[in-house]
């Protein structure tokens, strides 16, 4: 098979944002773009999956690609998990867009011109590739949260956004400039094998590593670096906010991942002691208590759902900190995570969005009351993503929290005392998970109290369908999901 | 690829039905009664064709080999659990495994077979139903569950199924939940049910402990080998066969209803009655027997279990049938009759006849099936809801007679006359009770069999007996109900019955008719092979299920009358001739209850009262009980949701709303907290820490300092203000040793401590100075002094400058060997005392030594930080020889300095 096929999801997403932007141009507002989004995202994400199952080797790309973007198992599983995000959203969009009076081609351009930006910044093996993935994806998530221009909530996340992340990219530039300083290496590997030696001043790469480690925190919004995650979550039109919960962090996670193990992976980086494992574990920490108790005081469910990924986030940094050690097993567990976390959150926010319509939407606890019971389809998935967000078996929310919990309990020590804060943070999350489900179906719209309608679109209803049937089917059997992640954590180790 | 296409219809088998379920469950409300209909019974249609494909293709590849074919198909693995063993972990992986053989594929059948005729049976029984929709999908999920139990090929699948009936009856004996007694009776029948999963829980734990597979083909391969002793605690209960086997047979005994967790049967007649006839007669509560032959071989293993089995058994089917004839009210008969048939099955199991046992399970099937339906065309005829008094009726024959002719076929069935299904497998459990009372040694159970003969002959009797009350009291003579009949109007002048009862529909009576026929025939399928008959039914069950080995005697009487076989016979026979002589002598064209009157009057009472186990229950069980959960409910609301509950969800709730303060929306307190943050991290990396670990063996200890990326580390182990290591040539210096080890000489002691070894393991210290200060008593042993009475002053110690001495008080003091008597004991470092009365309460006493040993580390930024640690060493008292050395070491440290 032809190695090109490794780099062909991304040059598809190239081709169709162009292509699209074409299409809008020509036949303005008439075209289903949110249906061609999401063909040329599955697509790509179907390239993925074939060559992952069809085992290419690489050796046939030249070099100089190679040296830029990795083309290891690992890269095609995260095209697969972001572009399975992305099309997810782009049928959520093609529902509320409408819905709305949204509807213009450029998000659909911004959406996937975003998605290509997370693929390369999973693929980043080389510093410079790290920042134009970055930039890529955040200039295009920055537009499409102040998509809605008339709305000022929007407009306020999204600059408060743009500067804290402006802020949060110089930051890691500062680092990146600094471990090239440090080793004379842009590429992870080579930075890797500098370190290994013990060649370089430990000053500059122990403020590098600071430096790094708060820049990708950032874009994962873990605690402290999470600020941002309410106010551009709840201001965001909720596609949009989809798309962030999703792609976003699983890119974020992602190069995280690389730059750990790949560049930062020598034992005295990687000092279990001293190294980047206790700083992410207490990161951890601090994210998932924070995420899971500021999550209790909301009355807003998009924004509770800020909060639950903060603490998700928390629960992934766990199995992060533990994979100088348990290093196939950790990283499998984060990527098998990454994966139900996509599939569970575009459930709960695609119900969100089906539940709601124009002038009549679904965002407070309030507004869901009672919905259930007037619409017990619509209100299904959200149950279904809310017990997969909590981790109630049998969904893959369960089967992601159990693998990073015996991956920290295979490590012992303190780690065991991190799992603990893990089983009752998360078991603090659960009240504000059910709350969904107590408004649901227990409780009455207040007098006079606007009611949520549900809006009918097939788009949304699709997404909702192919989000729900992989929660139950990655709850019930995990374990090829697994074998996929375990596969691709390999091919990272090596 | 054919092999392929039975296994995907095996899995469709299953599937069909639950996708009926769940259509019938989400949008069945909604959806035409048409379609509901449509859905419910063509799914079930559906499987019934694929079982009997299947089983085809089964009978046809049967003579293939000596295992016989059967089709299994794995659909995936769910999971696997990993199994400490001796030799390490073994992993146990569990998959979702479906395995049809001639065993299986029969309960199949049935199942499907009889599941689908009561299916059409309710379109009639349910048509004015509300809940149509939820009926249909209640009973197709039923199904599924039920094939998901047959099917499973390991117990965690079966299990499966078993929990998913229990849920399915439950819903279903609730399903006029609106009626509170009928919701009670729900919950009774789950609870007796839970209480009998749980041993099915804990058989399947020893199981798999003991096999290290969860598949029934393993178990069974493996079932001769459970002969090691199995010890709950420290008591053993038999071998691991056994109390496997036990633990299963009261999982069995709470789903197929016998003693001790039978009551739950009867009350579950409250459901509608198509459920009492598929559930609660025909399959469910047959899962147990079924349980029991798919692991024959574990039970074969026991002869205790057998005979527990056997006895509870008989005994069950005795005391139900007693019960039985003392009720009035068809279905509660049929009720008592149940658990009193599945006492028959499992007297047959307990003999060892497992093919015996389902065979009757296989009749049963039929007739009882065919009994409920025609009960509930009865009730459905005269306009009744709960049930229907036999006394109130009479005279049915001539008003409903499609309902009687079925009603009257599965009657002699049941009660056993010759050429009927039920003769033939109810002949076949006497014969196995016969073979096992006549079978010489080494089978030394000859009692047993006697036992559940003679029991299993009342038994049939009275069965025989209360059948045919009710048979000649509903359905001949005059109706009782009919205006101006002597039932005509209750105590309140209301017609209790309809007046002009009328047939049933045709979706009703046919297939009470197939079943009647079915209650005819089926029985043909395993005629006796003592009159030179083919019982196929034998030959097939032989490769799935283990019988008792042949006893060879029976060699040369080849087909011959042998004398079990004419025992049974006699038995059998006698039972149906006396039981149905009984019944039309006192009850044929009458309206009385003559049976009544002949009784003693006590003793009829307490029958009608079914014994008063149920009271028995409520007052030994239930009342305390509830008094426990009352007590324990009052202790939940106090402590648990008050303090526990409200007041930490208070503090979360509160910690929630401070938390979300910061998050002011101001983007400028947002960048300072992520500045604060940034600095936490530099400050992380910029501070070293030394994190210092160590171990000591004898006066050696070995430390360990945490590895950093430009770290320098150097140790003072003696913590003198003089950094040892990296030795010092040019001032202060650090180097790269973060893991040095150090030999502590005399010199080095800041102090002696006594080691008191405690309970938990480890040692308490006890730091000395040279002024005598008492042992804290709560660090010794609880017996350490002379006598208990005197007033005791506890050991105390000081280190005079060369040893510690221990100053003995009242103390018992011994050295390994012997009593200490000596009021002052000097010790040297490492020197070991017992301190106590009893051996059980001594606690040992040693001398060490404290040491501080410091660690510096330094990082590449020239930041320093510094961590001591105190150990105890045990340095040996100087020897002359070791002087010289240890001085020699003094100089040189001297000079280095």
């Amino acid at each position: 098979m032809n190695a090109w096929l490794l780099v062909a999801p991304l040059g598809v997403l190239a081709f169709a944002g162009l292509g699209i932007m074409l299409i809008d141009a020509f036949s303005p507002g008439r075209a289903e773009l949110a249906g061609v989004t999401t063909t040329a995202l599955l697509m790509a994400g179907l390239i993925s999956v074939v060559a992952l199952l069809s085992g290419v080797d690489p050796g046939e790309l030249p070099r100089s690609l190679r040296a830029f973007i990795a083309v290891d198992h690992a890269g095609l599983y995260f095209d697969v998990v972001i572009c399975a995000g992305a099309a997810l959203s782009a049928l959520l969009a093609g529902g509320y867009l409408k819905e709305h009076h949204l509807e213009r081609g450029e998000y659909y351009v911004l959406l996937i011109f975003s998605a290509l930006g997370a693929m390369i910044l999973a693929r980043a093996v080389d510093l410079i590739t790290l920042f134009i993935g970055l930039e890529t994806m955040s200039l295009g998530v920055y537009c499409m949260i102040a998509y809605r221009r008339t709305s000022i909530r929007a407009t306020e996340g999204a600059l408060k956004y743009f500067l804290l992340g402006s802020f949060a990219a110089a930051i890691l530039l500062f680092g990146t400039a600094l471990i090239y300083g440090a080793t004379g290496h842009t590429d992870l590997a080579g930075i890797g094998n500098v370190l290994a030696a013990g060649g370089a001043d430990a000053r500059l790469v122990l403020l590098a590593l600071a430096l790094i480690v708060v820049g990708l925190a950032f874009k994962v919004s873990a605690v402290p670096f999470h600020m941002w995650t309410p106010d551009a979550y709840e201001g965001a039109p909720t596609p949009t906010t989809t798309f962030m919960a999703v792609a976003v962090k699983t890119a974020g996670f992602a190069i995280m991942l690389r730059m750990l193990i790949t560049a930062f992976g020598d034992p005295l980086s990687a000092s279990p002691e001293t190294g980047w494992p206790p700083l992410i574990a207490g990161i951890a920490i601090l994210s998932m208590i924070y995420g899971n108790v500021a999550g209790l005081a909301q009355t807003s469910v998009k924004r509770m759902l800020a909060y639950s990924s903060i603490a998700h986030a928390g629960y992934i940094l766990v199995a992060v900190a533990v994979s100088y050690a348990a290093r196939e097993q950790a990283i499998a567990s984060v990527l098998y995570y990454l994966l139900a976390y996509t599939v569970s959150n575009v459930l709960a926010f695609g119900s969100l969005i089906l539940l709601g319509s124009r002038g009549k939407e679904a965002v407070t606890y309030e507004d869901l009351a009672g919905a259930g019971r007037r619409h017990p389809l619509a209100a299904l998935p959200l149950v279904i993503g809310v017990l997969s967000l909590m981790g109630f078996p049998p969904t893959a929310g369960f089967f992601a929290k159990y693998y990073v919990l015996t991956t920290a309990l295979s490590i012992g020590g303190g780690m065991v005392w991190v799992a603990i804060i893990l089983v009752l943070s998360s078991a603090l999350g659960a009240y504000y998970y059910l709350k969904v489900i107590v408004f649901l179906f227990m409780k009455e719209p207040q007098a006079g109290a606007p009611k949520a309608v549900p809006m009918r679109s097939g788009y949304v209803a699709f997404a909702l369908v192919l989000a729900g049937y992989f929660v139950i089917k990655m709850g019930v059997t995990p374990e090829p999901y697994l074998r996929m992640a375990v596969d691709a954590a390999q091919s990272f180790i090596s | 690829m054919s092999e392929l296409l039975y296994e995907r219809a095996l899995i469709w088998i299953i599937l069909l039905p639950l996708f009926g379920a769940i259509l019938n469950g989400l949008f069945g409300r909604f959806a035409n009664k048409d379609i509901v209909s449509a859905l419910g019974v063509g799914s079930v249609a559906a499987s019934f064709g694929l079982a009997l494909i299947c089983f085809a293709h089964l009978m046809t590849g049967m003579g293939a080999s000596e295992q016989g074919t059967q089709i299994a198909v794995t659909a995936y693995q769910w999971f696997h659990i990993s199994l400490p063993t001796v030799g390490g972990v073994h992993e146990v992986a569990i998959d979702v495994r479906f395995l049809m053989d001639a065993l299986s594929g029969l309960m199949t059948l049935v199942v499907t077979g009889v599941g689908l005729v009561i299916h059409i049976y309710s379109l009639g029984y349910m048509k004015d139903d509300p809940g149509y929709a939820r009926f249909f999908a209640y009973l197709n999920l039923f199904l599924a569950s039920m094939l998901i139990l047959v099917l499973g090929s390991n117990l965690p699948v079966m299990f499966v199924g078993w929990e998913g009936v229990g849920l399915c009856s439950y819903l279903l004996i609730g399903f006029w939940y609106q009626t509170p007694e009928f919701a009670a009776a729900g919950k009774k029948a789950f609870i007796a049910n839970r209480i009998g999963d749980f041993g099915v829980l804990i058989g399947m734990f020893i199981l798999v402990s003991a096999v290290g597979s969860f598949e029934f083909a393993d178990i069974n391969h493996a079932a001769p080998a459970l002969t090691q002793p199995f010890f709950l605690g420290s008591w053993q209960l038999g071998t691991l066969a056994t109390a496997a086997a036990l633990f299963l047979f009261l999982g069995c005994t709470g789903k197929s209803a016998q003693i001790p967790l039978y009551v739950w049967l009867p009350d579950a007649m409250a459901g509608p009655t198509p459920v009492s006839a598929l559930i609660h007669a025909a399959t469910m509560v047959t899962a147990g027997v079924y349980l029991t032959c798919r692991l024959s071989p574990v039970f074969l293993e026991s002869p205790t279990a057998m005979a527990v089995i056997a006895v509870i058994g008989s005994m069950t089917a005795l005391v139900a049938a007693s019960i039985a004839v003392a009720q009035n009210e068809m279905k509660k008969i049929l009720a008592y009759s149940t658990v009193s048939q599945l006492g028959f099955m499992f007297a047959a199991v307990g003999v060892g006849a497992f093919s015996a046992g389902f065979f009757h399970v296989f009749t049963h099937a039929f007739f009882k099936a065919c009994l409920f339906l025609a009960a509930g065309s009865v009730m459905h005829a005269v306009g009744s809801h709960s049930d229907a008094d036999i006394f109130k009726l009479g005279g049915l024959r001539k008003i409903m007679p499609r309902t009687h002719a079925a009603f009257l076929l599965a009657s002699l069935s049941i009660a056993g006359v010759p050429l009927f299904a039920g003769f033939f497998s109810k002949d076949e459990i006497l014969l196995g009770a016969a073979e096992l009372a006549y079978a010489p040694e080494p089978f030394s159970a000859n009692w047993v069999g006697w036992f559940v003969l003679i029991v299993l002959g009342i038994a049939a009797t009275l069965t025989a007996f209360y059948m045919f009350r009710m048979y000649f009291l509903a359905f001949w003579g005059d109706y009782r109900s009919a205006e101006g009949g002597p039932e005509a109007h209750d105590s309140d002048g209301h017609h209790a019955y309809d007046p002009n009862p009328h047939e049933s529909p045709g979706s009703m009576t046919w297939p009470l008719l197939i079943l009647g026929s079915g209650a005819l025939v089926v029985g043909w399928l395993g005629l006796p092979h003592e009159w030179g008959l083919p019982n196929w039914w034998a030959g097939w069950m032989s490769h799935s299920i283990a019988s008792v080995p042949v006893v060879e005697a029976a060699e040369g009487a080849e087909a011959g009358i042998s004398l079990p076989f004419v025992t049974s016979m006699v038995f059998g026979l006698t039972a149906v001739t006396v039981g149905i002589g009984a019944a039309f002598k006192l009850y044929f064209n009458r309206s009385d209850d003559r049976f009544r009157d002949a009784m003693p009057r006590g003793l009829y009472q307490l029958m009608a009262d079914k014994w008063r186990v149920d009271e028995l229950y409520q007052r030994v069980l239930l009342r305390p009980l509830a008094a426990l959960a009352a007590f324990v409910g009052w202790i939940d609301q106090t402590f648990v949701d008050m303090l526990l509950t409200r007041i930490p969800s208070q503090l979360a709730l509160l910690s929630g709303f401070v938390a979300t303060r910061i998050q002011n929306g101001r983007v400028y307190t947002y960048g300072a907290v992520m500045s604060v943050g940034l600095a936490l991290v530099t400050w992380y990396f910029v501070v070293p820490r030394p994190l210092l670990d160590a171990e000591t063996e004898g006066a050696t200890a070995s430390f360990e300092a945490a590895a950093g990326m430009g770290y320098a580390y150097r140790w003072d182990f003696d913590s003198d203000g003089t950094w040892d290591a990296p030795l010092q040539e040019h001032g202060e210096s650090f180097g790269a040793d973060r893991s040095p080890s150090h030999e502590y000489g005399p010199e080095a002691l800041k102090s002696h401590v006594l080691l008191i070894a405690q309970e938990d393991g480890d040692d308490a210290r006890f730091v000395l100075t040279d002024e005598p200060q008492p042992l804290p008593e709560s660090l010794l042993p609880a017996g350490w002094m002379e006598d208990p009475s005197v007033g005791a002053t506890p050991p105390s110690a000081f280190f005079d400058g060369e040893r510690v001495i221990l100053r003995r008080n009242s103390a018992v003091v011994a050295t390994t060997g012997a009593l200490v008597t000596e009021e002052l004991i000097p010790l040297s470092m490492g020197e070991r005392l017992l301190l106590g009365r009893l051996d059980t309460n001594r606690t040992s006493i040693r001398v060490g030594g404290l040491v501080e040993a410091t660690v510096e580390v330094e990082n590449s930024f020239g930041n320093r930080a510094r961590q001591s640690v105190e150990l105890v060493v045990n340095v040996p008292p100087e020897r002359p020889e070791a002087d010289a050395q240890a001085s020699l070491t003094t100089t040189r440290d001297e000079v280095l300095r």
